[in-house]
């Protein structure tokens, strides 16, 4: 610091007397020349770093493979003492850098279709990787945390939720969304915690997409219970959006009810879209009359909903309905859509109901374009 | 006299101290906006977009064709190959005059299709609709229309048959990369707010080999020009444009590849074929609306490389680009100039556009003067050399010195090109840029700018097509 310090007093002591203009000049070139000497030292890092994790990564490999071969692809369960046997000796207890390197090759081995499980869990304890990167959760930074979440979630299906606890309301919202999906997956005790708590403040469709995928995983081993149940608990309207949406997904025909009531009493436009093709998938047939009812009273977009979930019942009285709708409307997309839902029901109908009527261009090529196709 | 010689090389020294200081703060920002990128989304991400097509949002692709005869085949598969679960292609052949709709019938089962065109926004008329009768091509469908003479009237085209709610506007000379669609949609789904549009990062596809519209090999362009404007185009990503989005001030998302909302696109009635930067304009026509609906949004931008782009392979080539470029940026400030520095646009009124203004459109003209100020002063004998040296030093610095970060940013993301000896190319190319390449740039800038004052009519211009694949030996044996 010292030395730092002299040349520093050197530099400035060689412009003293120089104008504002060079000094500022000088300072300048001091800088970007520091950045561009820190750039290129940057780039031979990364560089190095790239030729020791690869020069790493074939080490493990060499020293790894045949073992985990005969291990993960054998049709037997072996014991652990047949596991030490094979895998290479003196390994237990294995570097950070081989522990990560490892976790890699076994996500691999994971989607091979001749993956024998227990054999691949014992793996999995033998080397104590899940709690090495149980620990890597709570170290390092954000990136480095994230990373071992996800790794966490690629190594394996069955995960404490407890594992999960200490983030889950960690500031850092990539964190903790992250981590709140990954408890819905894995967790054994009370694991809806946080769909009863509108999942998270900062809740969007990305949230959606993993807490989505989470409840695909549990939704594998055991029924859902009706998510209508977080809807009314719900202030977060996205997250009840999402919610609706599920339910269309999972099926969860004994929902219609209440999904019903929440289209007359919302009245947020977004929300009224998704109950209104749920209900669609759901093929509830009150449905039909109720939003029908409501055609005239809402916006293009809720008009469009209503006309793709009495599209999607699929009877004649969503067919009697759409006919009924089909002479009032100008606009031309809607149009479209009536003609489109129609054809879903019935396309002989409608062909003879546009013939008949005296269409347009539109609702023509509509038509011939749906028969076509 | 020479008050005015004083007070101008003043001015233009604190000047480059602004683009300076502008540039170094955008070079930390967009160092924590490639770092917040990375942590948030990985291939896991894409992963459960890829798993689950029931809540993955479809997405349309729309690319203008005009004489594309070269390439179209290869960018339609290339396009058709993407790794992602709902997404239609939509080409439309802008009346070309070559075989490109022929190519297109031929190679992709085509028929003409009865369709019910509504004109959403306006553009020359539709003429047919083409869709296949094979499976494997389902997701493509060809509208054909009168020529319009600019590629925001095709575009338009395609606005009004997309399907989805958002679409890519691309090129048919751009190849994209697989996983394209997943890493441009994460943003979306992530955001707080509306997101209207996303940028990515564009190269050059010059030196690349590309087969089956697959691109196998990533390499920087073998010529001069294209590899001058890789770093370039990297600069203006990597550095700029991610640096911007932190505050959401990303002036333009580029015409060659970005992801917009189409209701908002059809609200601010499409593309503007009188623009010769249909891009930036669109961009702010968009932000515009959203401020006067009191809507919240966002222009996000990702780091990734997502898009190749045939570049200028050529001096010819790269003066129409540049000087339609020049011509495009002066006329968004004459079209626009309600919003520079007013209040009630915000950040697009009393940041973007100034920056715009000052350090992108004034830039040329400040060095043009300049040099002439330097040859007049050089003739009189008015030069001190000590300084001149010095402040040369200082401007060369500026330019070499971003073109080094962009590249370890680029390493930072993803490792492209498979050879360091690559990476090196590019900055020995950087270090000459300020002598060979710029130059060129603020010429043909000027010369857009006189362009579009003395109202010269003039069309898009052609790109010669060199094609992706090299063609066998003994093909035309």
């Amino acid at each position: 610091m010292e030395r730092l310090n002299y040349y520093l007093y050197y530099l400035d002591s060689l412009f003293i007397g120089s104008p504002v203009v060079i000094r500022i000049t000088v300072f300048f070139i001091i800088l970007l020349t520091t950045i561009y000497v820190v750039s290129m030292v940057r780039i031979l890092r990364i560089e190095q770093f790239r030729i020791k994790r690869s020069k790493r990564a074939q080490k493990t490999k060499d020293k790894f493979t045949i073992a985990l071969d005969q291990i993960l692809l054998s049709s037997k369960i072996l014991s652990e003492e047949e596991l030490i046997d094979l895998l290479p000796p003196d390994n237990k207890s294995i570097k950070k850098w081989q522990k990560k390197t490892l976790s890699k090759f076994l996500v691999v081995y994971k989607q091979h279709e001749d993956l024998n499980i227990e054999n691949y869990k014992e793996v999995l304890n033998y080397y104590k990787l899940l709690d090495f990167w149980e620990k890597a959760t709570t170290k390092g930074n954000t990136n480095s945390k994230n990373n071992a979440f996800r790794m966490l979630n690629r190594l394996t299906d069955i995960l404490p939720g407890s594992v999960f606890q200490k983030s889950a309301n960690v500031s850092q919202s990539v964190i903790r969304k992250h981590v709140r999906s990954r408890y819905v997956k894995y967790a054994d005790d009370d694991v809806f915690k946080y769909l009863e708590e509108n999942f998270d403040k900062e809740f969007n469709a990305l949230d959606a997409a993993r807490l989505h995928d989470s409840l695909m995983t549990r939704n594998e081993t055991r029924l859902l219970p009706p998510l209508t149940k977080w809807i009314h608990t719900s202030s977060n309207d996205k997250f009840k959006i999402f919610l609706v949406r599920e339910i269309g997904i999972f099926k969860q025909f004994s929902t219609g009810p209440v999904l019903l009531d929440l289209f007359e009493s919302s009245q947020n436009d977004n929300l009224k879209i998704e109950i209104a093709k749920t209900l669609g998938l759901l093929k509830y047939e009150p449905a039909i009359d109720k939003l029908g009812n409501q055609f005239f009273y809402v916006n293009t977009a809720v008009q469009e909903a209503i006309l793709e979930m009495l599209g999607n019942q699929n009877t004649e009285e969503a067919f009697a309905w759409l006919k009924a709708l089909y002479p009032d409307i100008q606009n031309k997309q809607t149009m479209i859509k009536i003609v489109e839902n129609m054809f879903k029901i019935s396309p002989s109908e409608t062909a003879d109901l546009v013939s008949q009527q005296s269409a347009t261009e539109i609702e023509k090529f509509t038509l011939a374009y749906l028969q076509r196709l | 006299m020479e008050n005015i010689i004083y007070f101008y090389q003043y001015a233009i020294y604190f000047y480059s101290i602004a683009i300076t200081v502008v540039y170094l703060f955008l070079m930390v920002c967009s160092f924590f906006m490639i770092e917040r990128k990375k942590t948030s989304y990985s291939r896991m991400e894409e992963n459960i977009l890829l798993k689950h097509p029931e809540t993955t949002p479809p997405i349309s692709i729309v690319a203008p064709a005009y004489n594309e005869e070269v390439i179209i085949i290869e960018n339609v598969h290339s396009l058709l190959n993407l790794e992602y679960p709902n997404f239609e292609v939509i080409i439309v052949n802008d009346g070309s005059k070559d075989r490109t709709l022929e190519l297109l019938i031929e190679n992709f089962d085509l028929v003409e299709t009865p369709y019910p065109y509504i004109e959403k926004v306006r553009c020359k008329p539709f003429k047919r609709m083409f869709t296949s009768t094979n499976p494997l091509y389902q997701k493509l469908r060809v509208v054909d229309k009168v020529n319009g003479g600019t590629k925001a009237d095709a575009m338009n085209a395609g606005v009004n048959v997309a399907n989805y709610e958002y679409f890519i506007n691309t090129d048919v000379d751009c190849i994209l990369a697989s996983d394209t669609l997943t890493k441009i949609i994460l943003p979306v789904l992530d955001a707080k707010e509306e997101v209207i549009a996303v940028g990515a990062t564009m190269r050059m596809s010059n030196g690349c080999t590309v087969e089956n519209g697959v691109m196998t090999r990533v390499a920087p362009p073998k010529h001069i020009i294209p590899t001058f404007q890789e770093t370039e185009y990297l600069r203006s990503y990597l550095l700029a444009k991610m640096g911007w989005s932190m505050f959401n001030l990303i002036p333009n998302v580029s015409g060659g590849f970005g992801l917009f909302k189409t209701n908002i696109v059809i609200a601010v009635g499409g593309f503007d074929p009188l623009s010769h930067a249909e891009d930036m304009d669109m961009t702010t026509r968009m932000a515009a609306y959203m401020m006067e609906n009191n809507r919240k949004y966002r222009i996000e931008q990702i780091p990734d490389t997502c898009c190749w782009t045939e570049g200028p392979p050529n001096l010819s080539v790269l003066h129409r680009q540049r000087t339609r470029w020049g011509r495009g940026l002066l006329q968004i400030f004459v079209v626009h100039r309600k919003f520079l520095f007013n209040y009630k646009y915000k950040k697009l009124g009393m940041i973007v556009f100034p920056y715009a203004l000052f350090f992108e459109f004034l830039a040329p003209i400040i060095e043009a003067v300049g040099v002439i100020t330097l040859i007049f002063l050089l003739y009189t004998n008015q030069i001190n050399f000590g300084t001149f040296w010095l402040i040369l030093l200082y401007v060369y610095l500026i330019g070499v010195t971003m073109s080094i970060i962009t590249i370890s940013y680029d390493l930072r993301v993803k490792k492209r090109y498979q050879t360091y000896g690559e990476y090196f190319r590019l900055l020995l190319f950087s270090s000459f840029e300020a002598i060979v390449y710029h130059p060129l740039i603020v010429f043909f800038s000027l010369k857009g700018y006189w362009q579009f004052l003395t109202r010269r009519s003039f069309s898009w211009g052609s790109m010669t097509r060199q094609g992706f694949s090299p063609k066998p030996a003994n093909e035309n044996s």
